[in-house]
This record gives structure tokens, sequence and C-alpha cells, in this order.
């Protein structure tokens, strides 16, 4: 199976002389949630700004569905939606032309638009708001709006960076269950998290970054053994690895 | 701490902020306006010298005055966090406000002479007056703009926008109505008006419920001052954006029927909403109503196309102002839309609200010029005119 995204050999970051990220190689498979995680620093955003095209590796390359950045860029952004890790929203838009300016953008025709919209803004508790200013938002109400404009596109692979910070918990419980359910549709998520706990009953694999590196990849159990943790839980699993990693 | 020191402070930081791009701007500006000063120092000498006591000089010179007299901002420069370490100190605020009632004061009142002192040569031939009455009414004139600002103050300080808006119309109508007086009538009944007007307004001012300091509406305000400023010198060079607060305007779906539900229109979906939500209405708005009314009032038919053209300039340049909102944003890199678009939407937003207004604009033409054609042909030739500006600037 093709997979969805591939990181190959990826070196970047804002300058060449003092690189970010060192040699990342991995892959994303459809219908796969895969963890990023690491320490603060440890170059998630900014492997997370590579994949999403907004800086270019040094070295190596970055395929989507087999297709570079360059190949076609029209088709490389089609193929995922965002989630970023502090709401970017427009001031003068209302929750309910945010979502129809997505849906626009992504070339979701307006039949699907309305049909899709209801239950999202039901399910995250948006319905009362669509006509609310985002700058009459609060800083969760405005993380919601863009899950929900993540979530109308219907990609095939969702970048989620941090999406719990201002989130109350009904809404990460939505949010986890709409994961759920597009991982189960077949498509793919990349989630950069520091809730660990949480995500650990979500993610079919993790990607562990520390100082732009990736130490280690794999399921649970492969971190787990890699750690010389058997059946410990992946918090301790990851300050272990990565407190090793500072070690060496 | 010293409230006025603190004033001082962020007036002297705001100009030190605007500073490289104000001197682009004079740079730009200063030959543009040496020549339009050369040429209105010589229409103005024709008109004195054509004009007679039949023209209505005493509405024009009413028109003059009322912008200085009842227009002008007061800057107070509160930002958002003023609310967390400015608010405990509201009751010690007075330094800090006086500060800024005395620059709006010091600024306003030259306008006001500045207005003055263009006028007095119309006044005079009208009246055969002497230069003590320009003194005189000179006087007059910054005591009302006293009076006026203060009431201005008050304005902002009411606890009802309703309330609000009908104390700005009083100001607005209430100003016209005193400094036509001025002119229109002999001067002892036209001071008496003035200053009867003056003490029944500043009486009607203490009714209403007032904050000590409206925070929240002052901190528009200064928003919506910053992003005027910037949107003026956005005119000559670029500027970073700074955008006023956006209005909470409610837009049925079906108003915007006419643009299509498909990606290649996003962009122009997205910045007609800004439009509508920005301070780029009411300016449009404004400006196309003036315009119809100066046009309509306008019996010349060659004073009628310079301020026709001119209308459409202005109009033209503040719509410019549209590119400036979002020019950099990130979800323009992550949308699946083609490079150029945005640049091609924005023009073309800009473009059609142009050709709305000037197709406005035309129609009290088609009664100043000798034949509607000659309206048609303006209209178009000026429609021309934008599509190219649009297209390139």
């Amino acid at each position: 199976m093709q997979p969805i995204l591939e990181v190959d050999h990826v070196t970047g970051g804002y300058s060449r002389q003092q690189p970010v990220l060192h040699d990342l190689n991995f892959q994303v498979q459809p219908g796969e949630m895969v963890g990023l995680i690491g320490l603060n620093g440890a170059g998630k955003s900014t492997t997370i700004k590579h994949i999403l095209g907004l800086m270019q590796p040094h070295q190596g390359e970055i395929r989507l569905k087999g297709k570079t950045l360059a190949d076609s860029q029209e088709q490389y952004r089609q193929t995922f939606a965002y989630v970023p890790e502090s709401p970017l929203l427009y001031e003068e838009l209302t929750v309910q032309e945010h979502l129809e300016l997505t849906a626009r953008a992504y070339g979701v025709d307006k039949g699907s638009f309305q049909k899709r919209i209801k239950p999202l803004l039901e399910q995250f508790q948006m319905d009362a708001l669509t006509g609310r200013l985002a700058s009459h938002l609060s800083k969760g109400m405005r993380q919601k709006v863009m899950i929900l404009c993540a979530f109308l596109v219907e990609p095939e692979l969702y970048i989620i960076d941090e999406p719990f910070l201002g989130l109350d918990p009904l809404s990460m419980r939505s949010l986890l269950d709409l994961m759920v359910t597009v991982k189960q549709s077949g498509a793919a998520i990349l989630i950069s998290s520091h809730i660990l706990a949480t995500i650990e009953r979500y993610c079919d694999e993790f990607l562990v970054m520390h100082q732009g590196k990736l130490i280690v990849s794999g399921t649970v159990e492969t971190l787990q053994t890699a750690a010389g943790m058997p059946s410990a839980p992946l918090d301790d699993v990851f300050c272990s690895l990565v407190t090793r990693g500072v070690n060496r | 701490m010293d409230m006025k020191a603190m004033y001082q402070r962020r007036s002297a930081e705001f100009l030190k902020e605007i500073r490289p791009y104000l001197h682009y701007a004079l740079q730009s500006l200063i030959m543009s306006a040496v020549a339009a000063f050369l040429l209105f120092s010589i229409a103005y000498r024709l008109f004195l010298g054509w004009v007679t006591p039949a023209f209505p000089w005493e509405l024009l010179c009413g028109a003059v005055m009322l912008l200085p007299l009842a227009g002008g901002k007061i800057r107070t420069y509160l930002q958002d966090a003023d609310i967390l370490f400015l608010l405990p100190h509201e009751r010690g605020m007075n330094a800090y406000l006086k500060a800024a009632m005395q620059k709006a004061l010091l600024l306003q009142s030259a306008a006001v002479v500045a207005a003055w002192g263009l006028v007095w040569p119309l006044y005079a031939k009208m009246t055969a007056s002497g230069g003590t009455r320009f003194f005189l009414i000179l006087v007059i004139w910054l005591l009302f703009k006293w009076v006026i600002l203060y009431g201005k103050w008050a304005e902002l300080q009411l606890q009802e926008a309703g309330t609000r808006r009908w104390f700005a119309v009083l100001r607005w109508i209430g100003t016209e109505i005193s400094a036509y007086g001025m002119f229109a009538w002999k001067l002892p009944y036209g001071v008496m008006v003035l200053a009867a007007g003056s003490i029944v307004y500043l009486a009607l001012l203490r009714v209403p419920s007032k904050y000590v300091v409206h925070w929240m509406l002052l901190i528009d305000w200064e928003k919506r001052h910053r992003a005027g400023v910037y949107r003026i010198l956005n005119w000559f060079i670029d500027v970073p954006q700074v955008q006023g607060k956006a209005r909470n305007t409610r837009i049925p779906t079906s108003w915007l029927p006419f643009i299509p539900f498909q990606a290649s229109s996003s962009y122009t979906y997205m910045y007609t909403l800004i439009w509508l939500r920005s301070e780029l209405l009411g300016i449009t708005f404004r400006l196309t109503v003036v315009g119809i009314v100066i046009l309509a009032s306008l019996r010349s038919e060659w004073a009628s196309i310079a301020a026709y053209l001119a209308i459409a300039l202005f109009g033209a340049l503040q719509l410019a102002d549209l590119k400036r909102y979002y020019r950099v944003h990130i979800w323009h890199r992550i949308y699946p839309l083609p490079d150029g678009l945005l640049q091609r939407s924005v023009s073309s937003v800009r473009r059609t609200l142009h050709l709305a207004m000037l197709l406005m604009l035309a129609i009290p033409l088609c009664w100043t010029l000798r034949t509607p054609l000659e309206a048609l042909a303006l209209f178009l030739l000026t429609a021309a005119a934008s599509w190219l500006y649009h297209r390139y600037k």
C-alpha cells in the first residue's frame, strides 16, 4: 500500500548552518494514527511546518500520496487538513463563514458542505454560535473552529498540532471520537501532543523526537522494548527514552 | 505613576513607529502638495474675483468650517492591556486623559484657525469686514471648538450606544446650523444662536448615564485611529497590517448569491466579507453619499467633472486598502488554491466596489452635464482607469 505521507531522510530548519531536523525518516499509512511526541524544542512543530510546505527541507524529500509540493502544489495541499496549535482565524468572519470559506477553498460542494456542518457543529456544541464573529470567541471556541474546518474537508491526512490546548473535556472527547471515526474510514492522522496518557490509547504508532532527531518509532510495545520498560505507561517510557537521549 | 509622562511617551512612541513611513509619504507628497496649493491659490483668487453676494457663500463657508469644528480625533493611545494595568488606577487617570484632550484641542484648534484663514477672504469680501472681526470671530470659533470637543469626549463616555449615536448626529447638525448662522445672520444673532445652542448641548449631555472612563470604547476607537493613520500612509508606501475592530454586522447568506460556491471564488467571498465588516464599508458608504450630494449641488459642468474625478480617485485610494488585510496569512499557504488567486480576487473585489461607486456617482451627473451621454462617457472613461488602477496597484 502506498503511504499517504513519506518523510524521506529530511534535514531542515530555518538556517542551513544550523539545521533543526536531522535526517528524519518515517511514513504514515492510510487508516493509521501516528503520535509525534517530544520535549519542547525537539523539532515537532518544525517537522509539521516542513510537511505543510511552509518550510523547505535542506536535504531529502516529503511526499504526500507520492507527490512532492514541487510536483503539484494544489494536489499536495488538497491531501491534508491542518489544525494549528494556536487558532488562526480571520477576525471579520463568523464561525459559519470560516466553515464556508474552508469548504470553498477545498472544493467541497454546497450540498456536501450543508450536510457535513450540522453534525459537526452539534458535536462540538457550536451550533448556537455560527453567527458569532471570530473576534468574539474564546480561545477554546476558536480552537473548535479550527477543528471543525479540518474535519469538514474530510481529507486523506489530518495534521493536528497540540489540539487539546484550551478544549473543554467534552470537546476533547468529541475530537478523539471524530479521530477514531475518520481513521476507521481510511484517513491517516499525524498528531502532536504532550498529553501522552490520552494519545497512548488512540495512536497506532509513535515517533519520538529528541533534539531534532527521530530517536525511536513504532508501537507502544516497540517503545517499551527500546526503553527496557515492558508494560510501562507511555509517559514513563517517553521520559526514560528522552532522558537517555539527553545523556547519550 | 506619572500618567502625563506615560501619555507623552506613548504619543512619542507612535510618532517614532510611523516616522519611516511618514518620511516616505512626505517625500512622495511634497511636490504634488505644492502644485495643488498653487493651483488652488490661483483658482481661489479667480473665484474671489468672480463671486457676488448672490452666490450661496454662507452655505459654502459653513461647509468648510463644519469638518474642523465638529470633527477631529481624540488620540488616547489606550491599549487592550490597559484594562488590566490601568483600570485599577481609573480615578487617577485624569492627568493621562487631560493630556489627550489638550493635544486634541491644540491640533484641532490649529485646524480651525487654518479653515477660518481659508474662509476669511471670502467672508471679508461678502461682508466688507476688517481685521478686528477676523480675530473676534476666531475667538468665538475656538471657544466653540472647545465646547464641541468637550461634548465629543462626554459622548464617548456614554453607556448606551444608541444615545451616543444620537448625540453624534446632534453634534454634526448643531455645528452646521451654528456655523451657517454665523455667516448668514447678523453677527450678534449668530453668536447668540451659537452660545444658546452650546449651552443646551452641554446641558443635554449631563442627562444620560456615563462611565468614568469607557475603556472598551476608547480602546476600540484608538485601534480605528491607528488603522486610519496606516490606511492613509498606505496610499504612499506599503505599511504593516493594522486593522480596526471588525464590526458585528449580520450578513444573511442570501446577500452574497453572486459569489459562486466554488474554490476559485474563495478569496472573493472572504474579501467581500472583510469589506463589509471593516471600516472600509463606512468609508465607501460615506464617500459615495457625500459625493452624490456634492455632485447634485454643483451647477458648473467643469466643476462637476473635476469633483467626480476627485471623488473617484479618493474612492480608489481608500478601496486599495483592502489588499492590506491578511496579505500574509498562514492559510493562504495551506489552502489548495493556485498562486496569484488571492491578488486577483482582492483586485476584483476592489474593482467591483469602485465600479458600483462610480455608477452611483454618475447618476447626478446625468442632470449636471449637458446630456446623459456625457455622463456615460465620463463614467466609462473613469471605469477604464479604475480597472487599470486596481489591476496593477
